[in-house]
């Protein structure tokens, strides 16, 4: 046994582990603690593998398939996807914890199916970080979108439903509309399929607008960055039970979504192609327009998870922005969002979640006074908002400044005011959350403890303390991603 | 020996079919012809490996070409010989005799032996070079059709048999007329011979009269926009096993002998292939919108067909290698996901029917996913295979509008494959749905399925590309 699985080769485990425990719970149905155990043992040891790589020598590249010359299933192992792959594998377990709690807690019916489809999921995210080429990648995007549908679905009435269509109608109909076709004429001009570093297209010859568009065509065909007008399916997919919101819509597939929009950009085009082009100004504003107007919204919601959802609009734009601005310390700072954003963003889904089961709350209005029956989450929903804001001591910190620094290095000092219009706007719609929770009302005299079970809160005070702690143990991060060539020096 | 596996596909079906009358019996009936497909299918794919080494013929009673009857087997025909049998053998076993439900009171062999008669003339089309006995296979297998419609379920089968009776004897007829035009025009009906005769001709307007009639023939038998309106209504009506044939393969046996006569013994060239693609770009769009709007499960998922058929004849109409390797692997890609949605669908017609499967037959459910993925082209599935190559194809020939139609249409698709998936998965069950018959009628679809995945993980059909090519002399 032991001799066979050490033939498998140690790139593919990522993938073929939680593919496996979602067969496995398809078929065999185990008892709810079984199940759990199980996904949260195959989820620690995949956090472990990932987390092992980033010490020693990363494995070898590995040809799974090839289906004609040039066009092959293959994974390999490089700094950007070792960043996404690990905080998603990370953050996986983290979230079976919580996911057990949630499930249970509010009695959600379907749970074995809920299990299958969140390993299946994860699955398909863990192929995204790994993919080796563009065909790879889109069979990962488009199985992440798959797998993900019966979760948003998972309460099957009339507004899962809605949502559900408006989920998968947008998100296949962006990537089989415009980036399959890009993906098609890339391989077509460039004669190859693989991710080269200093870009694919670089020898290519195309023509500035031709440039422009197939850039376009990438930027708005992966949906799942969910850069406007191709952002409506992030809030409908907020019918989903929390934990899927949590990791899934503001994890795994919104940073496939941007992890693929930073691939495409120094791999497939290079930055240097981009910018002797000009061909990502136009994008830069549109990059800053769904910034500024995504705020607005989240600003203006009361529903808690929606407000969530707009604001990961928001922060997923700081990476497209990143993108078009080209320069290497801008390019960092794309990067470092998806590390900072992701541990923020969960701790606060997992926060309205526990604020959900333990006292049946989703408007922000009716948040008044709760913070001194919820003391533990409320204020991990404060760590986790600085980080979102980019306050120290929060990692979303050296986000702002890499991207302050890249917009100035960059010349667009206008982008500086739609940082600064951001940071605003981030703190007037996420502050007033806990403020309301601890001093709309006055301090009652005697206080009951109502927080969710600890299965919730656990996880989430988890969350909030790594996203701190990022803000200090961020440099063998930043060391990792200026291998890359384009983004280092 | 090898001169015999030659005609072995269309021998020996029609050879059986009287055998399958003589026994009598329901069970014995169906059992060989489940043998007789499964031989013509074994005779077919014996043929696939010299696939390389050019056209082979075979002359009937020994008289030489163009005086006797020639087969010719190429690149072009060979391999769809193999998935027209492949088609008929899957849908044959799921046809047995309970399916049927006693519909026939004990003329249950009469139905297997249409059904091989028209498996017969299919194959007959395919691989026969020689123009009148088009006509004649044309002729066979429409007949059968007919029968084969008639003994639908519904009450309006019979009537949409007889509609379709109509339509498919004028299409026949202009057939007729053409392959007479031709031999006024040359004096021959040998298709080689007519390929170099026909441009020489001196009645150069008859021999036009003659392609246009033919082509118009065959775009009403393969539903070609805007002559498809018969095939809802015969897909719908048809018993299940008869609907997933025919949507397996019966249509692209008549873009095969579109493709044939007008691009290769005709050599319209350039204005034939314009008029391919516009009916074809047209035809994608139409089909699809028409399927997002059918109320009836049958009929989108033949308003489909009516789209990804397109794909095949836009494929043809780019006049290249590249495009003839697309269209070999659509036509492999689109027989195994519709054929097999339909062996999976068995007797479902309302979305209603498909409501709460993921609870009831989880496995029926699966294989309908799973399809309906190929059907969406879904990476690893054939249907991305086949999507893949004719976006490339269209990319490389330089042809913008039809590469933005084909992704129009896939948007189109995905609107109507998920009408397919949201009963299956998010509805509960309203009422007694049509369930399959039997557990062992879920073999056809997982074939089907397994074959999906087979082609679109392997090079398999678009291996058929280059020898395909060869043969329409597109390729060196």
């Amino acid at each position: 046994m032991s001799a066979l699985l050490s033939t498998i080769p140690p790139l593919l485990w990522p993938v073929l582990a939680p593919a496996l425990l979602a067969l496995l719970i398809i078929l065999a149905r185990p008892a709810p603690n079984v199940r759990e155990g199980l996904a949260l043992a195959v989820g620690l040891a995949n956090a472990a593998l990932w987390l092992s790589w980033w010490l020693g020598a990363p494995p070898p590249p590995l040809l799974l398939h090839e289906f004609q010359p040039g066009l092959s299933l293959s994974l390999s192992l490089e700094p950007l996807g070792l960043l996404f792959g690990t905080v998603a594998a990370v953050l996986w377990p983290i979230t079976t914890v919580y996911a057990a709690g949630y499930m249970r807690a509010n009695s959600e019916e379907r749970q074995n199916a809920f299990f299958a489809a969140f390993a299946a999921s994860i699955a398909g995210a863990q192929l995204i970080a790994l993919a080796g080429d563009l065909l790879t990648l889109f069979v990962g995007y488009e199985w992440l979108t798959l797998a993900t549908w019966p979760l948003v679905t998972h309460k099957r009435n009339a507004d899962a439903l809605r949502g559900g269509r408006i989920y998968l109608g947008f998100l296949l109909a962006t990537s089989l509309g415009l980036l399959l076709p890009a993906i098609v004429i890339t391989v077509t001009v460039a004669g190859s399929a693989d991710f080269v570093a200093g870009g694919l297209l670089r020898g290519s010859g195309l023509s500035a607008t031709a440039l422009t568009l197939l850039f376009a065509a990438y930027l708005f065909g992966i949906g799942k960055a969910a850069l406007m007008p191709v952002h409506r399916w992030l809030p409908a997919a907020m019918v989903a039970p929390t934990p899927v919101s949590a990791l899934l819509h503001a994890v795994a597939v919104v940073k496939a979504g941007v992890f693929v929009v930073l691939k495409i950009t120094i791999y497939v085009f290079g930055p240097e192609l981009l910018s002797r082009t000009n061909a990502a100004q136009l994008l830069l504003w549109v990059a800053s327009a769904s910034l500024v107007l995504a705020s607005v919204q989240a600003w203006r919601a009361d529903h808690l998870k929606q407000r969530l959802a707009y604001s990961t609009i928001s922060q997923l734009a700081y990476v497209s922005l990143a993108a078009c601005l080209l320069v290497p310390g801008a390019l960092l700072g794309g990067a470092l969002q998806i590390l900072a954003h992701a541990f923020g963003k969960i701790t606060l889904f997992f926060c309205a979640g526990a604020i959900y089961t333990a006292a049946h709350k989703q408007q922000v209005s009716q948040l008044d006074g709760l913070g001194w029956a919820m003391p533990f989450t409320f204020g991990a929903f404060a760590v986790a908002s600085l980080s979102i804001i980019g306050l120290p001591p929060g990692a979303g910190a050296w986000v702002k400044w890499y991207l302050a620094l890249g917009s100035v290095d960059a010349g667009q000092w206008a982008v500086l005011g739609v940082l600064a219009a951001s940071t605003m706007l981030n703190i007037a719609y996420l502050l007033p959350i806990p403020l309301r929770g601890f001093f709309a009302v006055p301090r009652p005299a005697s206080v009951t403890r109502a927080e969710a079970p600890w299965a919730l809160l656990a996880p989430l005070l988890l969350t909030a303390a790594l996203s701190v702690a990022w803000f200090f143990a961020v440099g063998p991060v930043i060391d990792r991603l200026l291998l890359i060539e384009g983004v280092g020096p | 020996m090898s001169e015999i596996l030659l005609i072995a596909p269309v021998l020996l079906p029609l050879l059986i079919a009287p055998l399958v009358v003589m026994l009598g019996s329901q069970r014995a009936g169906w059992l060989l012809a489940v043998l007789a497909a499964l031989l013509a299918t074994l005779a077919s794919a014996a043929l696939l490996p010299a696939l390389g080494e050019g056209p082979r013929s075979y002359h009937f009673g020994n008289w030489p070409p163009p005086f006797g009857i020639e087969y010719v087997l190429d690149g072009l025909n060979t391999p769809l010989l193999l998935l027209t049998n492949a088609s008929a053998l899957l849908a044959l076993i799921a046809a047995t005799p309970a399916t049927l439900a006693g519909r026939f009171a004990g003329r249950e062999p009469v139905f297997y032996a249409l059904f091989l008669l028209c498996l017969s003339g299919l194959s007959g089309i395919l691989a026969t070079g020689d123009a009148f006995n088009v006509f004649v296979f044309l002729e066979i297998s429409s007949l059968c059709t007919y029968g084969l419609v008639a003994a639908g379920p519904r009450p309006g089968s019979a009537l949409a048999a007889f509609q379709y009776l109509i339509l498919g004897t004028l299409g026949g007829s202009f057939v007729l007329l053409g392959v007479g035009f031709w031999l006024q025009a040359t004096g021959t009906l040998n298709m080689a011979d007519l390929a170099q005769r026909l441009p020489q001709s001196e009645y150069s307007a008859v021999a036009l009269a003659g392609s246009v009639l033919l082509l118009l023939g065959f775009a009403l038998k393969s539903a070609s926009f805007p002559l498809q309106q018969w095939l809802p209504a015969v897909y719908a009506a048809a018993p299940w096993p008869v609907t997933a044939f025919l949507a397996a393969c019966a249509t692209k046996v008549a873009i095969y002998a579109m493709v044939r006569l007008a691009l290769d013994v005709a050599a319209l060239g350039e204005a034939a292939r314009w008029l391919f693609g516009l009916i074809a770009l047209v035809g994608i769009v139409w089909g699809a919108l028409a399927a997002c709007v059918q109320r009836d499960l049958r009929r989108m998922l033949a308003w489909s067909s009516v789209s990804q058929l397109g794909y095949i004849l836009f494929a043809f109409s780019l006049g290249t290698a590249a495009g003839v390797t697309a269209a070999m692997i659509q036509f492999f890609s689109h027989g195994a996901i519709k054929g097999g949605l339909f062996l999976a669908l068995g007797p479902a017609r309302h979305f209603d029917d498909l409501a709460g499967l993921r609870e009831r037959e989880p496995w029926r459910c699966a294989m309908l996913t799973l399809l309906t993925m190929g059907l969406l082209g879904v990476p690893l599935t054939a249907g991305f295979a086949a999507k893949w190559a004719l976006l490339s194809a269209a990319a490389q020939a330089g042809h913008g509008i039809g590469l933005g139609v084909v992704i129009f249409s896939s948007l189109l698709a995905v609107v109507y494959c998920l009408r397919l998936l949201e009963p299956v998965w998010l509805r509960a069950p309203e009422r007694e749905a049509p369930q399959l018959p039997r557990h062992s009628m879920l073999l056809p679809p997982a074939l089907a399925t397994l074959a999906m995945f087979a082609l679109g993980l392997t090079p398999w059909a678009a291996s058929f590309g280059r020898p395909a090519a060869q043969a329409l002399g597109w390729a060196p």
